[in-house]
């Protein structure tokens, strides 16, 4: 734009009274020619207070405009006007100015094109404000904003695939993008939100700016470097004079050091839950077994009190035999105590790994025998068949006491749970390195579900508990220890309804010629 | 007191073999006429088969167990008026409070002396003096 110099002889077109009006007002209004080179036909004085220059330099030196646009901004300014002149529209526009002290002053440059009546231009009038107050609060804002740790951001009103019209340069630092770049990619933030939380970002934005309600939101932006990047967005829609959107501004902070932390308390959180869990199932577990333990005591104790007290009766006219099956009695359930102590001791020694063995060239299919006979009264009481098919004279190295407490165990569960009428069969077989002890019984079988806690201390069936048949759930769990201790292993397999076989395998010491009787 | 032309009858409900034949011996040593069950199952058949004058139940005895026992004996127009002592290996309050509810007379905590199980029945069901032996 080339300002007119204010001619003394135009002067006289302008009416006195706007003139007064016009020069009165905080800002300097002109006119000049339409063609790119004219002479400047007015200037008004508030020119004189914007800049320094006086009127008669204004009058005197028709480049003076030209040649106090700031440099930086002169090329610019000049072709914007030259363009508003040839295509007739209005123009406005903001650049700096050097005063006549040096100062640099930042003005707001409006201008129309005049036309006469019939439509043809007539000349070029605008007016240039001093703006600079308010460049200057714009700049310390800017620079405020841009030396914040979050990234601030201008948006469009309509939506979040328009290219943002500003974004801060902490982009740079948070995220490793450029705001050029960012700026030049239509759709350049919704492209980099973590495609998991994207579809919700991109609806709650389009909500926020349908209601004009401001938004907080955090989501997960994929930085340059590929890392994923927390950020805690608040975005608010700024309306115009009349109320509509205008356009929406916001800021995002860097979350990430935070959101890990509420991860790892999370995990902590779950984990101790799930502790508690854990501690407060075996409190039940062990209330459960004192419950079984007290049980399993107070029975027997309950008999050897009671036949004592039959016996020492007075009044009770007990004859020889009768007193000879009381003090039976009376040492059976001694006996079922001094069991129960003694599986207690080693389930705890089991758990401590600390099980004495005291191991010895053992006949296996005599110690099967041994105890199948032991078993034989209470199978019979129970109106089972017992069978013993011995097929090898496996010699293991192994604790007879213990074996045979493992064998004593299967064969008990065994008689406990087969109905009245069932088999319950011991077989002793070897295989190459391995000798094998199975019990099968035609029982019930153990349901799939619970065959997996089989083992587990103080685990008792649902068919145990449910017919209340006597026993604490240590006696599997004691024979899988006992045999593993003696780098053996023990097995099942179970139908329901078709019964359970259990096998113990145990490392072969040497084969053992097969007794001249097959069966015990 | 009641006197009686029979020996009462007590329904013992007791799945431990030993303690069975205990308590039996024991019962009839008292002047007691004894039917014994195994199973809660049988307990009430016999109940309703003998209207015994009282029950001794084990509550640990298999299904149905001793405070179900008591409970349908309660609800059986016909036998509620038996009472019902139970019998628990299975220590602690709430076991008690469980068979109060349940509607028993009384309850005993094994072990107990044979002389507290007498007194418990014979309060409840005296036996004639010259039948108790």
């Amino acid at each position: 734009m080339r300002l007119p110099s204010p001619l003394r002889r135009r002067g006289g077109n302008v009416e006195p009274r706007y003139r007064e009006l016009v020069e009165q007002l905080p800002l300097a209004v002109y006119l000049s020619a339409l063609d790119e080179r004219s002479h400047a036909m007015y200037v008004s004085p508030g020119i004189v207070d914007m800049l320094g220059y006086s009127m008669e330099r204004w009058r005197e030196e028709p480049d003076l405009f030209e040649r106090i646009v700031h440099p930086e901004d002169r090329t610019s300014v000049l072709a914007q006007i030259a363009s508003a002149k040839t295509s007739g529209d209005p123009y406005e526009t903001q650049y700096r100015m050097v005063g006549s002290d040096g100062s640099v002053v930042w003005v707001e440059d409006k201008a129309v094109t005049v036309s006469d009546r019939h439509g043809r231009p007539l000349h070029w009038q605008g007016f240039l404000v001093d703006v600079s107050g308010r460049k200057e609060a714009e700049l310390r804002y800017r620079v405020l904003v841009e030396q914040l740790p979050l990234i601030t951001y201008i948006d469009s009103p309509a939506s979040a695939h328009e290219t943002a019209s500003y974004i801060s340069p902490q982009v740079g630092s948070i995220l490793g993008f450029t705001a050029e770049e960012w700026q030049a990619t239509p759709g350049f933030f919704l492209e980099h939100v973590h495609p998991d939380d994207r579809a919700r970002v991109a609806r709650s934005q389009e909500l926020a700016r349908e209601t004009g309600e401001p938004l907080v939101h955090e989501y997960r932006f994929l930085a340059r470097d590929g890392s994923v990047v927390w950020l805690e967005d608040m975005l608010t829609v700024v309306r115009d004079g009349e109320g509509k959107p205008w356009y929406t501004q916001g800021f995002a902070l860097d979350v990430t050091a935070r959101k890990r932390a509420e991860a790892d308390r999370e995990r902590l959180l779950r984990r101790a839950e799930r502790q508690n869990e854990r501690l407060r199932e075996l409190d039940r577990m062990k209330d459960e077994f004192i419950a079984l333990v007290s049980h399993e005591l107070r029975t027997p104790l309950t008999s050897i009190r009671g036949y004592l007290e039959l016996l020492a009766d007075p009044d009770g006219a007990a004859d020889e035999d009768e007193r000879e099956s009381f003090l039976q009695v009376i040492d059976r359930n001694a006996q079922r105590l001094q069991r129960l102590v003694e599986d207690l001791l080693l389930a705890a020694q089991a758990e401590a790994d600390s099980l004495q063995l005291d191991r010895v060239e053992l006949d296996l299919a005599k110690l099967a025998g041994d105890c199948a006979e032991a078993a034989a009264p209470a199978a019979a009481a129970r109106g089972i068949d017992l069978e013993c098919a011995i097929l090898a004279a496996p010699t293991v190295l192994a604790d007879a006491g213990r074996i045979a407490q493992v064998v004593d165990n299967l064969l008990s569960n065994a008689i406990k749970f087969t109905p009245s009428g069932g088999t319950v069969r011991v077989r002793v077989s070897q295989g190459e390195t391995t000798a094998l002890l199975e019990v099968s019984d035609s029982g019930m079988g153990i349901p799939d579900g619970e065959q997996a806690d089989l083992f587990t201390r103080f685990f008792r069936t649902q068919q145990a508990q449910r017919e209340a048949i006597a026993g604490v759930g240590l006696g599997l769990s004691i024979a899988k220890s006992l045999v593993e201790a003696h780098d053996g292993r023990i097995t099942f397999t179970s139908a329901e309804g078709a019964g359970t076989t259990f096998a113990v395998r145990l490392p072969l010491l040497r084969t053992g010629e097969l007794p001249v009787s097959g069966a015990a | 007191m009641p006197s009686w032309s029979r020996r009462p009858l007590v329904l013992l409900a007791e799945d431990d073999p030993d303690i069975q034949t205990l308590l039996a011996t024991l019962l009839e040593r008292w002047g007691y006429e004894v039917a014994v069950a195994s199973t809660g199952c049988d307990a009430l058949e016999l109940a309703a088969a003998r209207m015994p004058e009282i029950a001794v139940v084990d509550v640990g005895i298999p299904p149905p167990d001793g405070l179900e026992v008591t409970r349908r004996l309660k609800a059986d127009r016909a036998l509620a008026h038996v009472p019902v002592i139970l019998l628990t290996a299975h220590a602690g309050e709430n076991q008690a409070a469980e068979g109060a509810a349940a509607g028993a007379s009384g309850y005993l905590t094994k072990p107990f002396r044979t002389q507290a199980l007498r007194k418990a029945i014979w309060s409840v069901v005296p036996t004639l003096p010259e039948t108790a032996a």
